[in-house]
């Protein structure tokens, strides 16, 4: 049987534009995105914080920080950051309603 | 429209992995997590909490960014095709760019496959289905713009992206 609903929702408005985003601006935003979250979680979150908490030096890669010493603080960076992050993304999705 | 597309991709992929790592450690006992419960007793309780919490959050995470593309990048709900490109591409430029600069670590292969690719394709995984998780409703809360070429962000991009993968990449070492 045809689908001859009227019930149907309407599309808010024409997709007049979707091919319109350039693709190089999109992947150079996407990149400086992920090296900025990369150097957040390995840099700030566990490398910064090993040091500032009893590490006296240590390697940082993209991949990982590594260093002798080691404790859950620097190992649960990411709710540091997680939080942080979190309260950036709500303060730019609630208030900003007409 | 660049500025605010740059930061919510920048949240999504710090909200993504942020949450997705608790699920990630809870699952496998293996990353920053596992560490941090280890040697916690009931082992088994912490993992099943670090599963469904990190499942909770990453769930509530994929909403907020949805969300936060319709209202805030401005980026209507029913232009699915539109909303695919702006995310997907981010996906994959990440996992193309990990890999890269992950390949020149001192640390070991291994790393890479064990941690930052699974922690790269699957915590940023909602990129690819955030789409369908937009609640019904949502509006932008500004017109419609289209993301147009700049050569400023792509000149940065590629100047960092050398950085990146040459110097940090291989690594650096930082003393106190």
């Amino acid at each position: 049987m045809p689908e001859t609903s009227t019930t149907a929702a309407v599309p808010q408005r024409q997709e007049p534009t979707a091919t319109a985003d350039d693709i190089l601006a999109i992947c150079a935003i996407s990149i400086l995105a992920a090296i900025l979250s990369n150097v957040l979680h390995e840099g700030v979150g566990h490398g910064l914080t090993a040091l500032l908490t009893g590490a006296k030096s240590g390697l940082l890669t993209t991949v990982a920080w590594a260093s002798a010493f080691d404790s859950r603080l620097v190992e649960a960076e990411h709710w540091l950051i997680w939080r942080l992050l979190w309260c950036f993304g709500w303060f730019c999705v609630a208030p900003r309603t007409q | 429209m660049s500025m605010r597309y740059f930061l919510l991709i920048t949240c999504a992929f710090n909200l993504f992995s942020g949450t997705g790592y608790f699920f990630f450690s809870g699952v496998t006992n293996f990353g920053d997590w596992a560490a941090v419960i280890s040697g916690l007793h009931p082992h088994w309780l912490w993992r099943m909490l670090l599963v469904v919490g990190g499942a909770t959050a990453y769930y509530a995470a994929v909403r907020v960014v949805g969300i936060g593309l319709v209202r805030y990048v401005g980026v209507p709900r029913d232009q699915q095709r539109r909303m695919r490109k702006l995310t997907i591409l981010p996906y994959f430029s990440a996992i193309g760019l990990l890999s890269l600069a992950g390949l020149l670590n001192p640390l070991g292969i291994q790393l890479l496959w064990q941690s930052a690719l699974p922690a790269t394709a699957g915590g940023q995984s909602g990129l690819l289905w955030l789409q369908y998780y937009i609640p019904r409703g949502t509006v932008p809360n500004r017109k419609s713009e289209n993301l147009a070429r700049s050569y400023i962000w792509i000149v940065i991009a590629a100047i960092l992206t050398s950085v990146y993968v040459v110097v940090l990449g291989r690594g650096i070492t930082l003393h106190r």
